[in-house]
Formats: structure tokens, C-alpha cells, sequence
């Protein structure tokens, strides 16, 4: 999920920035004119324009850590109503199905469910969709150079951490449309930890067969969302900028344990915090990675704290040893 | 009654025997040892019989087993150790879309296995053996486990070493799950509903 919304988001900002160069490049000169004077906010807004306003047929790769994932992609505007489409191309076969601001998760082994979101969880950051979240305070975003990418004109925009408590987040927008065509999340050391390339694309006049055939299947009923508690935990310390999103109790869908749980984001990527009850074990806390995602666990007194998300590991590490009973 | 099985058991040695009444028959310890019996005197009329023949040798076989020291320590093979953790982690990580739930049910198996392995090896003395034909001696009594007289204390400490790493995996894989689930739950729109944070982290 998290793939696909970051893959989205990818998309978007491409979009968004590929539309604000071609909008001012038609007028005139290189793209790289305009986007030069293009700030970071009205990049993002182009991009947030283009995924919502384009209809396009896409294939996309996802690649996290060593492994690859492969994805068709449908987004189409039908009778006035967004209509998006995502479908795995490789294992478990998932399918995620968005009709204007209910989304549907539909995956082989498991029960479908579906959300009020306007945007696909997982590929691209929630960024390139909403166009509520402002990262100019925690990210500086800036215009790179041009290049090719699926044989179309790119530019790059650069998402960089201002600290060294998140990772970079680079984009290449495709000049004509807006559309993002390839992203990577990449370390403050370089290392390259997920990347979303579009391997085929396919902008239509007008919205797909698919939206036509969407419009008329019926979703779910969404999911209410588990509503917030006041739980007994102090974060006692975050990252500038993140904010808490969510905290409740519930349990865990693979092995029913409960547990507390917090989410904070700072507008590019989310966190998962964890509190349980300890496991009666001697393993040493500390930090794995899984994908892009880093998990790092702290013993505190009486309880575990994990903390989950495409951070840096001391970040994650940090977070979870400052939990402490309020 | 007896006399009947005695006859079976005599044609059970000489391979004229009716398979059908084999379970019935050798589940008694008493036919067990007239069917060693009936293979000695078999050999003694054949001339196969060693020098010296020992009556009681599966007795002999398990009481120097019991003194053998263990060849196979897991605490010999801490590397092992680390080789399940890191294909476990990269298991988890091939799984990522949603996939955890697999690696949960994966680690969850390799869980039942070594429980089961261990209690294999519990339960070794539960059950009788059927006597196998080809066995290289008389078969009296049940077979012991080689390793269950070896102190029964460290057996139990590794198995919990290993129960641990396998519950903190599956914990692990869960959150990894769980993770992407709340992701999905808080969609920016969910967000704007319910963002009404009570806790100022």
C-alpha cells in the first residue's frame, strides 16, 4: 500500500511538475526556464493537478530494498468522477479500485475492505494527492536537471531532508504531462532504498474504458476508522515536524495481540508506534530493516516500544526509546 | 490362544506368517521375546550364532547411548541462528505488500515444526515401535531416545531461545502487516475526521 500511495504521489508530482513546465515552456523557451522559477509548493501543486485531472493508462515497477514489484495503472476522469485503478502484476494479486474518495483494497487471501481516501495507499506519498501538506519546513524542494526517462523529457525535483532524521525523496517529472515517471526514496548517504519507474505510459483524451466499467460496480461500504483515544504514552521525542495522526488501541490482525498505537507523519512519510506488552525473551533491542521500512524495537521498563517506517534507523531507534508512561 | 500366536510367531520367522495378525500379536511383550527366541534357536540350527550371544543387546546398545556425549549442540551453531533471523528478515521483506500475513503463517510453521520435532522426541518413549524385521537385533522393551537421558534442563533452555526468536519474528511481521493496514485506514481524508490528536506527542 504504502508503494502504491508513494508510487501515486510519484506520479503526481510528476504531473504536477511535467504541467507546470509545459505550460510555460509552450509559451516559449526550455522547460528548464520555467521550471527554475518554479518555487516547491507550485511544483507540487502541478503535480497534485496532473494526478487528479489526466487521464492515463501506465505500468509501473516498484522496487523496495531487493525486491521488485510490478503494476498496471489506470486513472481516468468519467462523468465528472475520479476514477483510478492499480493492479499487481506479480504474486498475490491485488487490486485496488478508487472511485472519487472511497478506495477498495481487494488482495487474494484476504477480506476486501475499503476506505475514504482520495488517493492509493502505498506508492506515492500522501504529498503529490493532498494538497493540504506543506513539507517546506522539514524538506527543501528544489529543481534539478533535465534528463530522459521512458524516452520522454524528465526533470528532476529534489525532496531533500533539512535534517539527517529522514530520508531524500527525488522526483522525475515528465515535462509534457506533469506525471511523475520515476522516484526514489534515497538515503542522506546515497543508498537508493525504494524507487517507483513507470516502464509504459499511455495519456488518453478521454478517461479509459476501464473508469466506464468502474462506474458501474458498487464499493463496499467503508471502514470506520478506529476512533482516537487518549492512551497512557508520552513520545517524548519526534523529529521537527511530525505530528500525531492517529492513536488508538487494537489488535493485531495476524497474531491478535493488542497493542497501543500512534501514527505520525510529517507530510512524506508516516509512522507506526507500537506499545505492547513485552515478550518474555533476551533479544537485544535495536533495528532491522524490511524493504524500505526500518523496524526498530526498545525494551522499556514493562513494555516493548516498535517503531515502524521508511526512516532512518536511529531516527526510529530514537523515537522508541523516548516512550515513557504519562 | 497362546499356543496360536506361538505358531504365528514361529511362521512370523520363518516369513510364512499372515501379515494381517501382525499388530495384534507383536504388541505383546511376552510374543516379542519368544520371537527372539525363535529367531536364536532359527540361528543356532543355521549356525549363525556369534560367539557369545547376548540376550539382552538393544539393553546393552541403549545404556552405552545414554553415556555418549551429544554431538550436536545448538549452542554449537549460533550461526545458525543468525542464518534463520536473516532469512526470516528477508523473507518479511519479499512480503511487504501484504504479503507479511504469508511470512507470519511461514514463521508460524517453522514454529510448529520445532515444537513438534521437540515433542517428537518427548513423546519417543510414549509409544511402542513396531518391531522392523530388518532390526539387527532382538527387539525387546521400547527404544529410548538417544539424547533424553542427557540433562533434560539445557534442552529446555535452547528450545526457548528459539521459541522467543520465533515469537519476536512473527510480533515483527504482525506490526509490518498491521502497519500497512493503518496506513491505508489513514488516508489523508480519514485524517481530516479524525485529526483531533489527544496526545501532543
Amino acid at each position: 500500500m504504502d508503494k502504491l500511495k508513494t508510487l501515486l504521489f510519484c506520479c503526481a508530482c510528476v504531473l504536477a511538475q511535467a504541467s507546470a513546465q509545459a505550460t510555460p515552456s509552450s509559451t516559449a523557451e526550455p522547460e528548464s526556464a520555467t521550471v527554475s522559477v518554479t518555487t516547491g509548493s507550485e511544483l507540487l501543486a502541478k503535480i497534485r493537478h496532473s494526478f487528479n485531472s489526466l487521464n492515463f493508462e501506465a505500468s509501473f515497477i516498484l522496487v523496495k530494498g531487493k525486491f521488485a514489484e510490478s503494476y498496471n495503472w489506470m486513472h481516468g476522469i468519467y462523468q465528472g468522477v475520479e476514477f483510478e485503478y492499480m493492479r499487481s502484476q506479480n504474486g498475490v494479486n491485488l487490486e485496488i479500485v478508487r472511485k472519487g474518495g472511497v478506495v477498495g483494497y481487494f488482495e487474494a487471501d484476504s477480506q476486501p475492505h475499503t476506505v475514504k481516501s482520495h488517493a492509493i495507499e502505498g506508492v506515492l506519498p500522501a504529498v503529490f494527492f493532498d494538497s493540504s501538506i506543506d513539507l517546506s519546513d522539514y524538506y527543501s524542494i528544489s529543481a534539478g536537471g533535465k534528463s530522459r526517462v521512458l524516452d520522454r523529457a524528465a526533470q528532476l525535483v529534489r525532496i531533500d531532508a533539512k535534517d539527517n532524521f529522514r530520508h531524500n525523496y527525488w522526483l522525475w517529472l515528465d515535462i509534457q504531462t506533469g506525471l511523475i515517471l520515476k522516484s526514489a526514496l534515497i538515503s542522506k548517504q546515497g543508498e537508493v532504498l525504494e524507487q517507483f519507474q513507470i516502464t509504459h505510459l499511455n495519456v488518453l483524451d478521454s478517461a479509459p474504458k476501464l473508469a466506464e466499467k468502474i462506474s458501474e460496480t458498487t464499493l463496499p461500504e467503508p471502514v470506520a476508522s478506529t476512533p482516537n483515544s487518549r492512551l497512557g504514552w508520552l513520545i517524548n521525542w519526534l523529529p521537527q515536524g511530525f505530528k500525531l495522526v492517529s492513536s488508538n488501541q487494537h489488535k493485531l490482525p495476524l497474531t491478535g495481540e493488542a497493542t497501543d498505537y500512534f501514527m505520525v507523519t510529517d507530510g512524506l512519510v508516516e509512522l507506526s508506534i507500537y506499545i505492547q506488552k513485552p515478550l518474555n525473551n533476551n533479544l537485544k533491542p535495536g533495528s532491522i530493516k524490511s524493504g524500505s521500512n526500518v523496524v526498530a524495537v526498545h525494551h522499556g521498563n514493562g513494555f516493548d516500544v516498535s517503531v515502524i517506517g521508511k526512516v532512518p534507523a536511529v531516527t526510529a531507534e530514537r523515537i522508541a526509546a523516548s516512550v515513557s508512561k504519562r | 490362544m497362546q499356543d496360536d500366536k506361538k505358531e504365528w510367531l514361529s511362521a512370523l520367522v520363518d516369513d510364512h506368517a499372515d501379515l494381517k495378525d501382525l499388530e495384534q500379536v507383536i504388541g505383546d511383550e511376552q510374543n516379542q521375546q519368544t520371537w527372539s527366541r525363535y529367531h536364536l534357536i532359527g540361528d543356532v540350527m543355521r549356525g549363525d550364532v556369534a560367539e557369545q550371544i547376548d540376550l539382552d543387546l538393544v539393553g546393552n546398545i541403549e545404556a552405552a547411548l545414554a553415556d555418549e556425549p551429544v554431538l550436536v549442540s545448538l549452542d554449537a551453531h549460533r550461526s545458525w541462528r543468525e542464518r534463520i533471523k536473516q532469512s526470516a528478515v528477508m523473507q518479511n521483506s519479499v512480503k511487504y505488500l501484504g504479503k507479511t500475513a504469508n511470512f507470519a503463517i511461514a514463521a508460524s510453521v517453522a514454529l510448529v515444526t520445532v515444537i513438534s520435532v521437540q515433542n517428537l522426541q518427548q513423546s519417543d518413549d510414549e509409544y511402542t515401535p513396531l518391531p522392523v524385521f530388518e532390526a539387527t537385533g532382538p527387539v525387546s522393551g521400547t527404544m529410548s531416545p538417544v539424547n533424553l537421558s542427557t540433562s533434560p534442563e539445557v534442552v529446555v533452555d535452547k528450545r526457548e531461545m528459539q521459541r522467543d526468536l520465533l515469537l519476536q519474528q512473527q510480533r515483527i511481521n504482525a506490526l509490518l502487516f498491521d502497519h500497512q493496514r493503518q496506513l491505508k485506514l489513514n488516508g489523508s481524508d480519514v485524517d481530516d475526521s479524525a485529526q483531533a490528536p489527544n496526545d501532543k506527542p
